[in-house]
This record gives C-alpha cells, sequence and structure tokens, in this order.
C-alpha cells in the first residue's frame, strides 16, 4: 500500500470513524488493534503475523524482566529479538525472496529509513518499542502495558511504517483518550496533516528532482553531459533537504492521525538544520531514535566510567549501530562511523572551550558565530548523506562524487 | 556545606568548578542548570555518576541514568538525599 493514496486516505478515515463511535474502552482498543493488524496486512499478508510473533516475544522478555529474571535468561529471551531488526537488510537474505528482492531494489535514493521486505514492514520500529519496553522492565522492575494494551500500542498504525519510536510511558499519557479528541488534538490534527503533505509531497518532491545528480551519479548518462561541481552542491543541498521534508512530512503526518483519535505523539523533529552543533542536530533530527540511542546504548556503554576515553568510544560505537539499524551496509555503517567521529571531536571541542569558560559564554551569545556553527554543521549532515544516497553498498562513487564537489575531477 | 537532609555539595562544586576551568565565580548557582549552561551533557553523566558513587557511597541504578535527573547542583543533591533514604 502507497502511505500517500486513495486507499491510504479511505483507510486512516474509516479508523478514525469508528474509533468515534461510542464504543466501551475495551472496544474501542480491540477496534484500533484490528485496524493495526489490517494496516500491516494491506503490505503483506504475513507481516500482521510477524509482527505478533515478535510482539509477543518482546512482552514475553519484558515481562521475565519486570520479574526480576536474571540476565543470561533475559538474553537468551531477548535476543530472538536483534533478528528482524538485521535479517530482512541483508542483502543475501534480500536476494532469496521474489516480492522482497523487488522491494529492497525499490530503495529509494535519499531513503533514510532504510529497505525492508514487505512481510517485515515496521520492523525495525516495533522492535526497538519491545526492545524500549524490556530495557525498562529490567530497571524499573514494573510493566507499562498488560499484553493487549502493549500489542495495541506497538502496532499503533500511524508509527508502524516509520516511527516516531514513541515510548510506552508516553503513550499512557494520552491512551486513556483514545477516541475521545478534543478540539485542540482536531485542530492540532489539521495542522499536521497540511505540514506533513506540504513537506513530504511538495517541498520533499520539489527537492528529490533537484537532487537529481546525487540521484542519478553513476548511472548512463545522456552523451557530453558533464557534472559540473556547482550542480553537485545544488544536489548535496538538495538531497539534504529532501531527507528532511520526506521524514519529517511523514512524522507530521503521524502525529497529526494519532491527533484525530485522541494520541498525542512525541515530537520527532525539531529544526536540525538550524542546530550550531553536530550534538545539537541530534536534539532535533529523528529525535525518538536519538533518545533511543543515547538512553539504551550510549551511556549503558559509557558506564559508571572515569576514563574521559570511554564516551569517545561510546558515541562511534553506538553511532555505527544506529546507521546498521538503517542497513547492514558500508554506506550506513560509514554514515555512523562519521557522525559518531562529529560527536567525538564536537565533544573534545567542548571539553577544551569549557576550560575557558567566560569566552565560551562570549562566544555563546555571538549571533554571527551561531550562524558560521550552524552552516558548518548543515555541511556536515549534508556531506554524510552522501555515503548512503549516492550508493550505499560501495563507497567508490560516493567518493567520485566528492572528487567533483570539491573540484578535483 | 550542608545541612539536615542535604549532603555536602564540596565534591560536587569542585568536580563541576575543574570542567570550567577552575574559576569558582563563573560557576552558575546551585539551582541553575547545568545543561543549559552547557557544563554537563551525556559525556560527562558517566564522570559525574562515578563521582557521586565514589564520594557520596550511593550506587546510581541504571534506570536513574539520565541527565534530568543531575541536572542541577541541587537536583543533584536532592537524588543523593533521596537515596541514602
Amino acid at each position: 500500500m502507497d502511505l500517500i493514496s486513495v486507499q491510504a486516505v479511505l483507510f486512516v478515515g474509516a479508523v478514525v470513524l469508528a474509533l468515534l463511535l461510542p464504543l466501551p474502552v475495551a472496544a474501542r482498543r480491540t477496534l484500533l488493534l484490528l485496524g493495526n493488524g489490517a494496516f500491516l496486512y494491506l503490505f503483506h499478508p504475513l507481516a500482521p503475523v510477524l509482527f505478533l510473533a515478535v510482539s509477543l516475544l518482546g512482552w514475553y522478555a519484558a515481562r521475565l524482566a519486570a520479574e526480576g529474571a536474571g540476565r543470561a535468561r533475559l538474553l537468551i529471551a531477548s535476543a530472538p529479538l536483534l533478528l528482524p531488526l538485521f535479517l530482512p537488510k541483508l542483502a543475501w537474505f534480500s536476494g532469496l525472496s521474489g516480492p522482497g528482492a523487488a522491494a529492497a531494489g525499490a530503495e529509494s535514493v535519499g531513503n533514510v529509513v532504510g529497505s525492508r521486505l514487505a512481510y517485515f514492514i515496521g520492523a525495525s520500529y516495533y522492535t526497538l518499542r519491545a526492545l524500549h519496553c524490556v530495557i525498562d522492565a529490567r530497571r524499573q522492575r514494573r510493566l507499562h502495558f498488560g499484553l493487549f494494551d502493549f500489542l495495541v500500542y506497538n502496532s499503533f498504525f500511524p508509527t508502524i511504517v516509520s516511527g516516531p519510536i514513541e515510548r510506552a510511558d508516553h503513550f499512557a499519557q494520552s491512551f486513556g483518550r483514545l477516541g475521545h479528541p478534543t478540539r485542540d488534538d482536531l485542530a492540532a490534527g489539521c495542522r499536521r496533516l497540511f505540514t506533513g503533505l506540504l513537506k513530504k509531497v511538495v517541498l520533499g518532491g520539489i527537492a528529490l528532482k533537484w537532487a537529481g545528480p546525487i540521484t542519478a551519479f553513476g548511472q548512463p548518462q545522456p552523451a557530453g553531459s558533464v557534472l559540473h561541481w556547482w550542480q553537485a552542491w545544488v544536489a548535496l543541498y538538495a538531497i539534504a533537504l529532501y531527507a528532511y521534508f520526506d521524514f519529517a512530512g511523514y512524522s507530521d503526518l503521524a502525529l497529526g492521525v494519532a491527533n484525530f483519535m485522541g494520541i498525542r505523539l512525541a515530537e520527532n523533529f525539531d529544526n536540525p538544520y538550524l542546530r550550531p552543533s553536530i550534538a545539537d542536530f541530534w536534539r532535533g533530527w529523528h529525535l525518538s531514535l536519538s533518545f533511543w540511542i543515547r538512553d539504551y546504548l550510549f551511556i549503558p556503554m559509557c558506564g559508571r566510567s572515569r576514563s574521559t576515553l570511554r564516551p569517545h568510544l561510546a558515541a562511534l560505537g553506538s553511532m555505527t549501530l544506529c546507521g546498521l539499524w538503517h542497513a547492514p551496509n558500508i554506506g550506513w555503517a560509514c554514515w555512523g562511523l562519521a557522525h559518531g567521529a562529529g560527536l567525538s571531536v564536537h565533544q573534545a571541542w567542548t571539553v577544551w572551550l569549557r576550560k575557558h569558560f567566560a569566552w565560551k559564554r562570549r562566544l555563546a551569545q555571538s549571533r554571527v558565530v551561531r550562524v558560521v556553527a550552524v552552516l558548518i554543521t548543515f555541511h556536515f549532515v549534508a556531506l554524510t548523506w552522501t555515503l548512503v544516497s549516492i550508493d550505499p553498498h560501495s563507497l567508490a562513487p560516493t567518493s567520485a562524487y566528492l572528487r567533483v564537489l570539491f573540484g578535483f575531477s | 556545606m550542608s545541612g539536615p537532609g542535604d549532603v555536602d555539595r564540596a565534591p560536587l562544586r569542585e568536580h563541576f568548578i575543574a570542567i570550567i576551568g577552575g574559576d569558582a565565580k563563573l560557576l552558575p548557582s546551585d539551582g541553575e542548570s547545568l545543561v543549559d549552561e552547557g557544563i554537563l551533557d551525556s559525556f560527562g553523566l558517566a564522570e559525574l555518576v562515578a563521582l557521586i558513587e565514589r564520594s557520596y557511597g550511593v550506587k546510581v541504578p541504571d534506570a536513574d541514568l539520565a541527565l534530568a535527573n543531575f541536572e542541577s547542583i541541587d537536583k543533584i543533591a536532592a537524588w543523593i538525599v533521596a537515596a541514602r533514604r
């Protein structure tokens, strides 16, 4: 099913209207669960089955964790949860299945959420939500939801394809209002749908056209056509804007549809390209993933160490895993490594700057310094998109493109 | 200085003064956010947790490993007091 289609609009409209019926709470939640299952089914008949298998396993592991099960038992129970994160994206596995291979091959350039097999639709997201519940259950010795509500939460259809990776405790805050949107919810929903469509369809579509030199780089070109360095720069800016408009637009649509049901999801984007540092960029880009990486990978990797080196290694390790989560190939691995290195270098600079604190304060107040910092951060992020938007399976085309960009060919 | 229901904040202040190059006058007040001032971030959290565990003899559980709990010296002190109870 195409997410921007008449079929999708009819589906969303039917579920939202059904939830407005005067039904008991349990019936309304059952209706939503059935709607979520139907949404997955529209992508592939096996998608709800896989979702159920992963979610039941996640629920079992979370219950074990809440009961204080030992580390070994918990690891054995939750280790299979890693399979749906990586299995569908491995090239050899994609090659084994017919429709899946087509889906993987159709991975669009600049698609920041990576490719998936049709029946693995949403697996990256519902698996991370399940893992979040397992880790929180271990830390807090309690469960956020009973099994039924967990299934409703984890399959919530507006978030199933591309997130946000809504946290259970945040989802629970408005879950009681399911089917009872306030006037504010409806107004916010209308605004979100408008801005989401504007970003994803209009602005994203325009940006993608301008990104042609990147999306078509390496493909046969008409005789005599030469890519000039300035065209390469225009395409670089366009692909960066496309990544933002496409993904933030989708998040707006997800938040808007949820608003119509009375559910208030957490923000997923907050002006990421207007941030003065790479650390700040990650406080504005794909927040639900960024916070997942920070809380469940980076901070545990840092441990309780007095070592000043360990957080740098944790940044490299956690961001490389973040890249591999998108897709296990060389492009995404290098993208993650580059962001980890960026965070590490920024941290080293910050530590040095803090030692000169009075100067740091003056710099922080300077508008010129801020503009320069925003430009540097934006260009760094834009350059990292080339690693995954030209050919994520090989670095050679990216390297060739960068040579054109910087006038070396 | 510490009163009833409080902890000795000197190790915390020394830690953050060292981070900002040793000038105590530049350290924000105990109630101000160290995160907003750019003195504490998730990179510095592990080091701070190590200091709390070493200097105050309390273990910081994984569930509490979040910047929000240690955003200011007041919040850190309050967390230690609560953990000792």
